[in-house]
């Protein structure tokens, strides 16, 4: 009797022991990228987590290089590209992010366009300075980017005619979805990268579901594992003149705002389609969205102010 | 009759053990769901966290970030603000008392952020996009 209440405290020793100590090695951190914080959250318990978080810092830093339109960086970017109308020999890694954003154009009827820049220059400067007068040259920069084009031979990039291009609405998005591809080739599986809150990358939590809240729908918190979760909202960067709302959510199509929806929430499992996406359909009739959202296989909450317009999650 | 004191003693033993885990557990649990803290990040650093349970009062402080840049927030129990700050926007002054994790305070100018934890809500929020 004796040595059996003994063998019961010595599993029961074991038990506690085994179940404080983890295997799982945390890397967690913030860099500064895309002009944004991103948080970097892998967990693992293979040695490979060291060389995994490695490539996914240095694939962000190098996308936030490539498509900064405001430096030159120590490699030809897209501030490069703005800056000529000749061909200009880019990184591959720049190349397929193109041709991504091209195909998305098409995909959202031209609602996705990042020969915008200009425009995008003007609303940045208005909401800035809440300067209407900057807004009486909007139809001959539409005329631009309607005359505009990018020619990809290989690995140069040509742009023709006078808009610039803005990648904005698709680096974060692109960026996470290159690293979503190293996480699964390093077998991990337990991740979060928030990119500037608003494009978050999800692996599972040790198996289970992430708790994620929407910032502008008060109690509100989805449950989701191995997803993509993004946002556009004019609610942090607008300006009201004389009643009118002014944001950064321009339509290429017009040049000006369309105030259809304030917050639009998309799931899905394709981080660089949702950033687009999520940017695009703030000009789209809903039925639209709706439509294409139904194609794509993504979930999507839409707001206007605090009423919800439309929702399949 | 010594025999069975021994036998007792060693289940009393047992039964100690699992009683103490089992409230050991039960304070650890608790004990995470009631703290909330914030922590100011600067540049990829912690620069301080703030328990923000059971603050006497509402108090400023000033936190300087790095040699050159310094601001002053404010906190009472539970929520935190930004009073001041020397960036070009003031995102983070407008941004106004915080008492969740759903709404951490962000200046993309000067690159902090204050983020609060409350371990019995969210894992992340999902915010804003911001045009660069």
């Amino acid at each position: 009797m004796c040595r059996i209440i003994k063998t019961l405290l010595l599993i029961l020793c074991c038990i506690i022991c085994i179940s404080c100590s983890s295997k799982d090695k945390v890397k967690t951190e913030q860099i500064y990228a895309f002009n944004t914080t991103i948080d970097i959250s892998i967990t693992s318990s293979k040695d490979n987590i060291d060389e995994a978080y490695q490539r996914i810092k240095e694939l962000l830093y190098l996308y936030s290089d490539l498509c900064d339109r405001y430096a030159q960086k120590d490699m030809n970017n897209i501030y490069t590209i703005n800056h000529t109308n000749e061909f200009v020999e880019v990184d591959s890694h720049l190349i397929s992010l193109l041709q991504e954003a091209l195909l998305l154009q098409t995909e959202t009827n031209g609602y996705f366009n990042i020969l915008i820049g200009e425009v995008s220059n003007i609303y940045k400067e208005l909401i800035k300075t809440s300067d209407l007068s900057l807004l009486d040259g909007i139809e001959d920069k539409v005329n631009d980017i309607n005359a505009s084009s990018i020619e990809i031979e290989g690995n140069n990039v040509k742009r023709v005619g006078n808009a610039t291009i803005d990648l904005g609405g698709i680096a974060k998005g692109y960026a996470l979805k290159e690293v979503e591809k190293v996480l699964k080739e390093c077998e991990i599986t337990t991740y979060l990268i928030n990119a500037g809150y608003s494009s978050i990358l999800l692996g599972s939590k040790s198996g289970k579901d992430y708790k994620v809240g929407l910032r502008y729908t008060k109690d509100t918190v989805l449950n989701l594992q191995n997803m993509v979760v993004t946002t556009s909202s004019i609610e942090e960067q607008k300006v009201v003149i004389d009643g009118n709302v002014y944001h950064h959510l321009v339509n290429p199509k017009t040049g000006y705002c369309e105030n259809k929806y304030s917050t639009i929430y998309l799931i899905g499992s394709d981080a660089s389609q949702l950033d687009a996406y999520s940017t695009a359909f703030f000009n789209m009739d809903l039925e639209d969205i709706k439509r294409l959202c139904e194609a794509k296989n993504i979930k999507y909450i839409i707001y206007n102010n605090t009423n919800l317009l439309a929702s399949n999650n | 009759m010594a025999k069975k004191k021994i036998i007792l003693a060693n289940i009393i033993l047992i039964v100690a053990i699992i009683i103490t885990s089992l409230i050991l557990l039960l304070i650890t649990r608790t004990a995470n769901k009631q703290s909330k803290s914030a922590t100011i990040w600067y540049q990829n650093n912690v620069i301080k966290t703030i328990d923000l349970s059971g603050v006497d009062g509402v108090v400023e402080e000033d936190i300087a970030l790095d040699e050159n840049i310094t601001i002053r927030i404010s906190y009472k129990t539970g929520a935190i603000r930004v009073l001041s700050a020397p960036c070009h926007t003031h995102d983070c002054i407008k941004t106004g008392w915080t008492s969740s994790s759903r709404k951490p305070i962000i200046c993309l100018d000067l690159g902090y952020k204050i983020v609060l934890s409350d371990q019995d809500e969210v894992d992340v929020v999902v915010w804003t996009k911001y045009l660069v």
